[in-house]
């Protein structure tokens, strides 16, 4: 463990209260220094309002917040060496883009205002906004305002930066690219993001590790291959991907629960493999939908079960027309080592 | 094509001419023109014997030229400071209760709060006028109750004084401070307060950075709408002031209702109306540049 860097932010046993609901429930989670660590989840999860605790915009009902050490569950945000970047961003529309990237310095102590106007640029250039300066929020496209919030927070040296979903307002295509600077961006700076989303695509492409919550909790914490791979929960299995359940009765194991095999790691075979490593079971072909780049099979097992099969085209289908037919018998095949053991929840 | 749908539009407009031009731009010329004339021996107008000769000797300037004198203009800058005082206070009065109303009020509270705001609108002006002078009278009910406790030991001088207006005219204007305040309040978007808090602003920096400019177009309209009202105003001054404050709106409705000087009321009534319309034209320039509708 002391290989580890250090924690940046911690959250220990917070636990968030509106009312009568609980939006956050007792989470405790570790964000090391530098890392870009992402929370998970479907809306109203908590996964925002446990940013904005960290960020000081809401005040924990229990538990407490440490960003690199020091206790800041009570102190106010304009306090905190965290700065956020807002989902429709919250530029200042009064304020030019120089203006608004310089909000914040003046509250900086350490940073002497000759300075200012340089720290200003460094930031622009960073975020590649020279040249808008002059601007007002309202003459910049969505990806440029995104920047200037981005840059407007960098400027501040924050030890963590917030992000509050800061691509779910952005054109699909303008999406990748910024998902690819985001992380450049952190690359360099060496800054803790620490980043909301509901997109897991975006989480598993972005992040160093995941916090997948549900219902106001932590379901699990892993890189992206884990939580992908080995999800501890039905719940983080399905919301990270289409998950194929194979009851433990029907292969004949054991009880109490089920495995699952992603669908790209499903194989169908025209007979049962003689590799007896491999496991198969025999299946009807129920549909066919040919996506291009790959191939999805919808297949029933002799119980009627509802299995989900993903084949690349590594070939082009022109070439080679498929083996199989809706209504034909086929098998269905994988390897033992890509099946996890998930336990029936509640038992 | 063009020609006739122009057409329809002024004949669909014509209804609104014929209003603007009956009771707005027709007074509008006769009390112009009025302004000119000169005040019979019985009040009344003195006849114009020879056109020419009366514009020739700048006769028809007269009564703007009497209203420069030290008395009148004496007048016109109490009721202009009367005005100005007016607005500062129900700009600090109207803004707190504006911005507790459109950003601290429980959802389900505030069409009542805001209700209250508006119901004295239900009853006349002049009534709630008078109301106040019962309430401020030497025997009135505030002053019984200030004896009752033996706060004061002699009844307070709280009508027929300066203070006494400017009371009564916050009072009256109030509302029509707060509610384009509360207009612009509730459309400030509460994530650029919490954007400026989260870069270091403290309450007092929010509320000057943020708060203030992106709400000035509703303080700008705050301004206007009381500010002008205020600079006419004569029941106010009349009722609660007595004969001691007299304002530029109690000279006008003197030189008319008592003098019977009206051309001299005219030409008062001109220049009053000539100051506003500056003023809103300001008004009108400064909601332009910021790309703001403009409310009046």
């Amino acid at each position: 463990m002391d290989r580890l860097p250090p924690s940046s932010v911690e959250i220990r046993e917070v636990t968030k209260r509106f009312g009568e609901v609980t939006a956050v429930d007792e989470v405790s989670l570790d964000v090391r220094k530098g890392e870009l660590f992402s929370l998970l989840g479907p809306s109203g999860c908590g996964k925002t309002t446990l940013l904005r605790m960290v960020g000081g915009l809401e005040t924990p009902s229990a538990g407490t917040i440490r960003i690199g050490g020091s206790d800041v569950t009570r102190v106010p945000p304009h306090r905190r060496p965290a700065h956020m970047v807002f989902q429709e961003y919250a530029l200042f529309p009064h304020l030019t883009v120089a203006e608004n990237v310089a909000f914040g310095l003046r509250y900086k102590t350490d940073v002497p205002r000759a300075t200012h106007g340089e720290k200003v640029e460094e930031a622009l250039a960073l975020v590649r906004l020279t040249g808008l300066e002059k601007r007002l929020p309202r003459q910049l496209s969505g990806g440029q305002r995104q920047r200037v919030a981005l840059a407007r927070a960098l400027v501040l040296e924050p030890q963590v930066l917030l992000l509050d979903e800061p691509l779910a307002a952005l054109d699909p295509q303008l999406r990748e690219d910024v998902q690819v600077e985001l992380k450049h961006l952190q690359r360099t700076l060496g800054i803790t993001f620490l980043f909301v989303t509901h997109d897991r695509e975006e989480a598993l492409g972005l992040s160093d590790r995941v916090a997948v919550m549900r219902q106001g909790r932590v379901e699990q914490v892993g890189t992206p291959a884990e939580i992908f791979e080995r999800p501890a929960t039905r719940f983080v299995a399905e919301f990270l991907g289409a998950a194929n359940f194979f009851p433990a009765e029907a292969a004949g194991v054991a009880s109490g629960g089920s495995f699952l095999v992603r669908p790209e790691k499903l194989r169908l075979c025209a007979e049962r493999s003689k590799d007896s490593g491999m496991s198969a079971i025999p299946v009807t072909i129920e549909e066919r939908i040919y996506q291009g780049i790959g191939t999805t099979w919808i297949v029933r097992g002799g119980r009627g079960e509802r299995f989900v099969v993903w084949e690349q085209n590594a070939a082009s289908a022109l070439d080679e027309p498929p083996v199989f037919h809706p209504g034909g018998p086929a098998f269905l095949c994988w390897n033992p080592r890509h099946a996890v053991w998930m336990k029936e929840e509640g038992a | 094509m063009r020609a006739r749908k122009d057409r329809r539009a002024w004949i669909l407009l014509l209804p609104t001419w014929l209003v603007l031009g009956a009771f707005f731009l027709a007074p509008l010329v006769l009390t112009l023109g009025l302004s000119f004339r000169q005040r019979g021996v019985y009040g009344g107008l003195k006849p114009i014997a020879d056109l020419g000769d009366y514009i020739a000797s700048e006769a028809f300037l007269s009564n703007y030229a009497r209203s420069l004198d030290g008395i009148y203009l004496g007048i016109g800058w109490r009721s202009v400071w009367m005005a100005v005082l007016t607005t500062v206070l129900t700009l600090a009065i109207g803004y707190p209760v504006a911005y507790a109303l459109a950003l601290h009020a429980p959802r389900r509270w505030k069409d009542l709060l805001l209700g209250f705001v508006v119901v004295p609108f239900w009853t006349s002006f002049l009534i709630r006028t008078y109301a106040w002078m019962f309430l401020r009278r030497t025997e009135g009910l505030v002053n019984r109750l200030l004896l009752g406790a033996g706060v004061v030991d002699r009844p307070l001088e709280i009508l027929y004084t300066e203070l006494a207006v400017m009371i009564g005219l916050v009072y009256g204007e109030l509302p029509f401070m707060i509610l384009p305040l509360y207009a612009s309040l509730e459309k400030l978007d509460r994530t650029l307060l919490e954007a400026a808090a989260d870069l270091g602003a403290g309450r007092a920096s929010v509320f000057r950075r943020v708060t203030v400019p992106l709400t000035a177009p509703g303080i700008a309209a705050g301004i206007v709408l009381v500010f002008i009202p205020s600079l006419g105003q004569f029941v106010v001054s009349d009722l609660l002031g007595g004969a001691r404050s007299m304002l530029l709106g109690n000279l006008i409705q003197n030189q008319f209702a008592v003098a019977r000087n009206h051309p001299f009321g005219a030409a008062l009534a001109f220049e009053l109306m000539a100051a506003v319309l500056l003023l809103l034209l300001a008004y009108a320039l400064y909601m332009k540049r910021k790309g703001e509708e403009v409310l009046l």
